[in-house]
């Protein structure tokens, strides 16, 4: 990570993560709010480890679903969505 | 009142009213005959599957013109008519059964059994949830309850209560209709009549137990045209359905996760609720 770029996503601690079939129902405890994501937004939230840069995760991303090329733009908006909902940090 | 003038008099009241709900069992005794009548609305006789651990006692003895309220042997207040005395006994009742299940949450949603196995249709307010659960009755369908579901990591169960329906529903349900008018009933100036109904009532079982939610409905009223039953995604039906529930009082944690594993092991779908007759047809062929 270069100097003035923002440290790669995490997690948010206290969540408490469900799995169901198409996605992920997630409560935060400390806000007392739940949250559902799709499938995809899940595998993003998964990928956001504090190791990962969103282009990394973009990457990552084009593997899993097969993509002809890494969908940044898609991974920008979904970890701003992420973001502001408290999900990551 | 003090209470060793009462006590004496307990013995002596002319009406006993005992009933189960889920780990609670009660015993009202009174001697008004006015209040009697009215906790026929909340007295139910369902059979229930579910281990009693704890008893409570009420009494109401009529005291110059006042209703004084015993619980379990001490005197709790009084009210001045039958209908307050009434509505305390409904409330402190209620708070009694739902305090001896802390950890469940409450599923706003009607219930039945169909071909042995357990399911909830659950829908905002006046989504035609109660209108529905008589349609089923009618048509053979074990329904249990048109209120709540009580549920935990362990067990789903319906919350033992008659179903309340108001009076001008049961017009859509003509086989119910006469049978409805011995039932008991509140109302009040600015509501319709508020009818009593059970399976007892016309004949059919009611029996409450513990079971996995095989099957779980959302209700979308339409109010015309032909019913259509959806399959519905998990994830939606989380959505959907957390609107109707209420969390544990004990404030346990993981309650979302209950639900979501619930929802995630039942068959899921809506139900766009237009004419009853074409719901209950996809019900029983959906859900069996």
């Amino acid at each position: 990570m270069s100097k003035g770029e923002a440290p790669p996503p995490q997690k948010a601690d206290g969540l408490e993560v469900n799995e169901v079939a198409d996605g992920y129902v997630i409560y935060d405890n400390d806000r007392e709010q739940v949250h559902y994501l799709n499938h995809t937004a899940a595998l993003v939230l998964e990928y956001c480890n504090g190791e990962h840069t969103p282009d990394r995760i973009a990457e990552l991303l084009q593997l899993a679903y097969d993509l002809k090329d890494p969908p940044l733009e898609e991974v920008t908006e979904c970890l701003s969505n992420l973001r502001s909902q408290g999900l990551i940090s | 009142m003090p209470e060793q003038s009462a006590q004496p008099r307990l013995d002596k009241l002319s009406h006993r009213l005992a009933f189960q709900i889920l780990a609670c069992g009660f015993e009202i005794r009174t001697d008004s005959d006015e209040l009697a009548e009215s906790l026929t609305y909340l007295v139910q006789q369902a059979e229930q599957d579910y281990p009693v651990r704890e008893r409570h006692r009420f009494a109401v003895l009529r005291d110059e013109g006042r209703y004084v309220i015993v619980e379990n042997g001490a005197e709790t207040g009084f009210e001045l008519a039958s209908a307050a005395a009434f509505d305390t006994l409904f409330k402190r009742v209620h708070v009694i059964a739902f305090e001896a299940l802390p950890d469940h949450l409450r599923l706003h949603a009607a219930s039945g059994f169909l071909g042995g196995r357990f399911f909830v249709l659950a829908g905002e307010k006046y989504a035609g949830k109660s209108t529905l659960a008589l349609s089923l009755l009618q048509a053979g369908v074990d329904m249990v309850g048109d209120e709540l579901v009580m549920l935990n990591r362990e067990e789903a169960v319906s919350f033992p209560r008659k179903m309340y329906v108001r009076e001008d529903s049961l017009e859509l349900v003509p086989a119910f209709r006469e049978v409805a008018r011995g039932l008991p009933f509140v109302s009040n100036a600015v509501e319709p009549r508020m009818v009593a109904f059970d399976p007892l009532d016309v004949g059919r079982p009611w029996r409450i137990r513990p079971a996995p939610i095989g099957a779980i409905v959302f209700l979308d009223a339409v109010h015309s045209g032909r019913s259509r039953l959806v399959p519905c995604g998990k994830l939606d039906m989380v959505k959907r359905i957390m609107t109707q529930c209420t969390p544990p009082i004990s404030g346990a944690p993981g309650w979302v996760g209950v639900l979501t594993s619930a929802v995630d092991r039942a068959d899921t779908f809506t139900l766009e609720l237009g004419d009853l007759d074409s719901a209950v047809v996809d019900l029983r062929r959906g859900l069996a």
